[in-house]
């Protein structure tokens, strides 16, 4: 299970270099992308922070093969995105990256069940059952799996996307802003959760995040401010995290 | 409140565009048929002034007035001599009326004030100019009325005749050409029928101008006479002296003297007043022009306006299609307005102005949709008229846009967008303003089990099927009409209970039968979150499949139990001899089968129980193999047994009753049978059938039997009666007997003219349904952006998101085939079993698969074709941009 664990250091799960990104055109134009170039290590816990309009957001699309670079290099793994057509990005998307979003994480026609196993039947690969059940018991969604999403409260909807993120064994999970909607309880639940995939599953996980106390779990937090990094701090606490984010903002 | 108004008609847009249309389309309609109607309306009026043009007064011979007053005359001693003498026994319109119609009109010409009197005659005949044949009505040229002549002259000769110049084009002749008029009209099909006494050859004089009219000939007096000694005569026209019809009280006492006149003539017949139809007297009416124009029109508006509601109706299913469409539309429109209906409410919007607001924006629609909807009508209108104009009546008016249209099509348009806005503002009214500050949820479906409608619904439908059965079984229209009306509405009110588990069950399937496919399985989990939507969508197009297939199934079941029962009166399609068959219908396509019957001409003599009776008679020998082109089976002997009708032997007066069981003996070539009889009517005229092996004795030829043909279902009534023209040709004493084959291609075309009639009229309803459907879909990519990008972003390809919203669209289409077929064939058999009270006939159903297999087709490319746009939009989403929306 902890196989890349080994050498974490030097494995790069996802690389991006000189990124940019424009929406909009003249006085009304803003680049979301300057310039950027980050590496993210595998097995490990990453955090992007940043204020609004730092371009985070968009860097987690970029990076996760949702969205396109105007210029600019992406790989996951050792699949260099940038080449890759629509079809392509896709495939990589259902097989090699998992996510988790703020709100509307599960499709609502179906039960958690079928939500977990949606990516592998996109895929039409066999689910590994051991594996779904150890998760499934490790979430507590055992009594929940039949329900649909509107059945579920906020925690257990993000659980349930934790756990489809999980149970693909993907390259990468991306995780936008997973506790944005929850009370602070739940929010540090599943940010254990997100903890706990990377310490006894060995899986890499890239959160976007503003909540200063999220982004201290990490192993790593990137701080973004106008398209640039601003900076790359190892295992921060609260405070150090806190007072770096003041100087981005000011 | 306009605010809000405008507010939402810019965000509503584009989704409104398709609710417009509906309202366009049933509005068109509407303005179509009044437009048109009005039109038919003035060519008439057109017509009918032309008709009457030239004559002040017009002294009219109504056939079904009675008879002419000289023929209610039995005093020999009457005013005009003439009059009493001739009437005796005279009460049709002989040569004998004609005769006394001729003297009336030289009476009255004589008359102070009256100029000149016309008796115009009428009557019918074949025309032919070469090979080109056409039938005309004939009438006296009416002096008084002046023509515009296109070339040559008004007749002047008793051998010229006028004709209008669209007949003149169809008989290919011109001014100064000859045709020849066949006043037996029987001749029309053969060439060797109508003798030479009945044919007199004309000049064309000239041709009248096609402003005037169509289809009449016109000819001196006694050029018509030359054709028909006793044309019927239809009025006489009389001009007055002087300014009298200028002058209100002279043209008053003019009709009055003339009236009296005639009441003289008829020995004081008593002269009624008819008010604006004018004066009546011993069976004629005196007329203006004025009340002539009048009266012809009445009547005719009567039967246009019946045809005009009949269409009407079909309007009225556009409406109905329409009113749902809107109403969907709305109630989706507000669903996605959800939060700025609710910030509208929270910043202190009443519940009332958010009502106004909504209803003011279908207002806003209405109008706009009628105002599109009545050019588009007028436009379509006048479209027709140009064809009817050039294809039919070249004096048709191009129609013009008529009060009654510009007041029923908005009025129409804008009530009923109004009033399908209702339900969907009582819903935005509902809208609480905690709403707005609510986060964005995890949608709920609607869950609640819809009750009150499963119970009604399921009423009014078993009431209605029980209904429309009874209707059906006891021959009865009303029940049956009224019953299918109730039992379609109860299946539209449990559509909602009914269609969506049964998309859901046939999505579910579709995911077994494609090992798991996580579309369509994704597909039948989805119509749980919005039943509603994807009942009304299928609703939709349930209406149009089931109003389509109840027609197409109910033609062919009038079809196939018509053909039953002419299959009863004719067993044989067509029977001729051997070698006028050989020679005649060698070649012919239309012949589906054919049998050679192998036959001796016989003697035969009938004993039985107070029969006796013989004639000759043709025998045949009928094994199942030589009577395989019958159109029964059981037209097999037995052995010792003859197949007879009650017409078999000629000069023979039996009944059934006596014939059944009788013996008979069959002579020929000095050897005789003895049969005994079973009754089989329908046989060729002339002919019995027997067992091969009884009949050896007589001596039995290929060349003295039959051939039978059978023909083809789908032969036109001119293709039967070519064949008989040949059949006749090929051997004169043949006598081909084709009725069978002539019945059933005449009721065939008659119906499929029917039908075609009613599916072009329907097809309004059924392109609303579509755009209905286009717009429903629409709607659901809009709602489900969040999904398809959240979808697209767990991997789903683009081509399995577009397919997310066709095989939707595809599965509606297959829910409302399976409803709209069985219930169309339900509808379609108890429709025409109403319709039909045939002593003893089963009204048995006929399913035209090749129709309904269109149908089919239709509805799911339909569908799928719907479907397109909203495809193509759902898989362009973008993963990232749906999901921060």
């Amino acid at each position: 299970m902890t196989a890349t664990a080994h050498n974490p250091a030097y494995t790069a799960a996802a690389q991006a270099r000189d990124l940019v990104k424009t929406y909009g055109a003249g006085e009304a134009a803003v680049r979301p992308l300057n310039g950027l170039s980050i590496d993210i290590e595998a097995a490990r816990f990453t955090a992007i922070m940043g204020p609004s309009g730092s371009g985070k957001s968009t860097l987690m699309h970029v990076l996760a093969g949702l969205d396109v670079p105007d210029s600019g290099r992406v790989s996951i793994g050792r699949r260099d995105l940038t080449s890759l057509s629509e079809k392509q990005l896709t495939r990589v998307r259902r097989e090699h990256v998992g996510f988790i979003f703020q709100a509307f994480n599960l499709v609502p026609a179906m039960t958690a069940e079928e939500n977990i196993l949606l990516p592998s039947k996109l895929a039409k690969k066999t689910v590994d059952r051991a594996f779904h059940d150890r998760i499934v018991e490790l979430l507590g969604l055992r009594p929940r799996l039949h329900h649909r999403p509107f059945e579920l409260s906020g925690g257990q909807q993000q659980r349930v996307a934790v756990a489809r993120a999980l149970v693909t064994r993907p390259d990468i999970i991306f995780a936008d802003e997973p506790t944005g909607n929850l009370d602070s309880a739940t929010g540090t639940e599943v940010l254990d959760l997100l903890r706990a995939a990377v310490d006894e599953f060995g899986q890499t996980v890239v959160m976007v995040t503003h909540d200063v106390s999220a982004a201290a779990r990490a192993d790593r937090v990137v701080l973004l401010a106008d398209g640039r990094i601003a900076g790359d701090l190892i295992r921060p606490d609260v405070q150090t995290l806190s007072r770096a984010m003041l100087e981005v903002t000011r | 409140m306009r605010h809000i108004t405008l507010a939402n008609l810019r965000t509503g847009g584009g989704r409104l565009i398709a609710a417009g249309i509906a309202v366009m389309v049933s509005v068109a309609f509407i303005t179509a048929v009044l437009a048109l109607s009005q039109s038919f309306n003035d060519a008439m009026r057109k017509q009918a002034e032309a008709d009457a043009a030239g004559a002040q007064l017009i002294v009219g011979y109504d056939s079904s007035a009675g008879a002419p007053p000289e023929a209610s005359s039995d005093d020999p001693n009457a005013h005009d001599s003439a009059t009493g003498s001739d009437s005796a026994g005279s009460d049709s319109a002989g040569s004998a009326s004609a005769e006394l119609s001729t003297k009336l009109a030289k009476r009255l010409g004589r008359l102070d004030g009256v100029e000149s009197a016309q008796l115009i005659e009428t009557t019918y005949a074949q025309a032919q100019a070469g090979s080109a044949k056409s039938a005309l009505g004939l009438s006296t040229y009416p002096t008084s009325r002046s023509m515009t002549m296109d070339a040559g002259t008004t007749p002047a000769g008793k051998d010229q005749i006028a004709l209008y110049a669209s007949d003149a084009k169809t008989l290919g002749a011109s001014a100064g050409d000859r045709i020849e008029l066949d006043s037996d009209l029987g001749a029309m099909g053969g060439d060797s029928a109508g003798s030479a006494d009945t044919k007199k050859d004309y000049t064309v004089s000239g041709v009248i101008s096609d402003g005037e009219g169509y289809g009449t000939a016109y000819l001196t007096s006694a050029g018509l006479n030359r054709i028909d000694a006793g044309a019927s005569p239809d009025s006489i026209r009389l001009t007055l002296s002087g300014n009298q019809a200028e002058d209100p009280a002279a043209l008053t006492a003019a009709q009055q003297r003339v009236a009296h006149a005639i009441a003289d003539t008829a020995h004081g017949a008593a002269v009624e007043d008819e008010g604006d139809k004018g004066l009546a007297v011993a069976g004629l009416s005196v007329q203006t022009n004025d009340q002539l124009v009048g009266q012809k029109m009445e009547s005719l508006t009567g039967s246009s306006n019946a045809l005009v509601s009949i269409v009407l109706a079909f309007a009225a299913i556009a409406i109905i299609v329409a009113a749902l469409v809107i109403s969907n539309t709305f109630q989706v429109l507000v669903a996605s307005r959800t939060r700025s209906l609710a910030l509208m409410r929270a910043i202190g919007a009443t519940r009332g102005q958010i009502r106004a607001a909504t209803l003011a924006e279908g207002l806003v629609l209405g109008v706009l949709g009628s105002i599109a909807g009545l050019l588009l009508g007028w436009a379509g209108a006048a479209g027709l008229g140009l064809a009817a104009q050039k294809l039919w009546l070249p004096s048709f008016p191009v129609p013009g846009l008529p009060w009654t249209a510009l007041i029923a099509g908005p009025a129409v348009g804008i009530v009923v967008t109004v009033l399908a806005c209702i339900v969907p503002a009582r819903k935005a009214t509902r809208v609480s303003p905690i709403q707005a500050l609510a986060p964005l949820d995890v949608p709920a479906p609607d869950r609640r089990f819809p009750w009150v409608r499963a119970i009604l619904g399921g009423l009014m439908t078993a009431a209605g099927l029980a209904l429309t059965l009874t209707g059906a079984l006891l021959h009865s229209l009303l029940p049956a009409f009224g019953g299918g009306v109730l039992a379609f509405f109860g299946v539209l009110v449990l559509s909602r209970v009914i269609v969506p588990p049964l998309i859901e069950g046939c999505g579910r399937l579709l995911e077994k039968l494609t090992g798991g496919s996580p579309t369509a399985g994704l597909v039948a989990r989805s119509v749980r979150m919005a039943p509603r939507r994807a009942a009304s969508t299928t609703t939709a197009l349930l209406i149009g499949v089931t109003l389509v297939a109840t027609m197409v199934v109910g033609a062919q079941t009038l079809k196939t139990t018509l053909s039953t029962e002419l299959v009863q009166r004719n067993a044989v399609d067509a029977a001729a001899t051997p070698d006028a068959a050989k020679r005649a219908a060698g070649d012919s396509d239309i012949v589906a089968a054919r049998s050679e019957l192998a036959g001796a001409s016989a003697k035969a003599a009938l004993s039985g129980e107070g029969t006796d009776a013989s004639g000759t008679t043709t025998v045949l020998g009928a094994t199942r193999d030589s009577t395989s082109a019958a159109r029964r089976g059981n037209l097999v002997p037995e052995r010792g047994e003859v197949l007879a009708s009650t017409s078999a032997i000629p000069d023979a007066e039996v009944d059934e009753g006596e014939l059944e069981g009788a013996r008979i003996t069959l002579r020929a070539h000095g050897e005789s049978v003895l049969l005994r009889v079973r009754v089989e009517q329908g046989l060729p005229n002339g002919t019995v059938l027997a067992d091969p092996a009884d009949i050896a004795p007589l001596d039995p030829t290929q060349g003295n039997g039959q051939t039978w043909l059978r023909i083809a279902d789908d032969a036109s009534p001119s293709q039967v009666s070519q064949l008989a023209t040949d059949l006749q040709a090929a051997h004169p004493a043949a006598e081909p007997d084709l009725s069978g084959a002539m019945q059933r291609a005449s009721y065939g075309q008659i119906i499929d003219i029917m039908l075609t009639i009613v599916l072009v009229l329907l097809a309004a309803s059924v392109v609303i349904a579509i755009v209905g459907v286009g717009n429903t879909l629409s709607m659901s990519v809009f709602e489900r952006t969040r999904e398809a990008a959240l979808l697209r972003a767990m991997g789903m390809s683009r081509g399995s998101v577009g397919a997310l919203i066709t095989i939707e669209a595809v599965l509606m289409g297959v829910v409302a085939l399976v409803l709209g077929l069985a219930l169309g064939a339900f509808f379609g058999w108890a429709g025409t079993s109403a319709l039909l009270d045939l002593d003893g006939v089963t009204v048995v159903i006929g399913l035209p698969w090749l129709q309904l297999a269109a149908i089919v087709a239709a509805a799911l490319a339909a569908a799928a074709l719907a479907s397109a746009l909203p495809a193509r939009r759902i898989s362009r989403i973008v993963p990232a941009e749906g999901l921060t929306r």
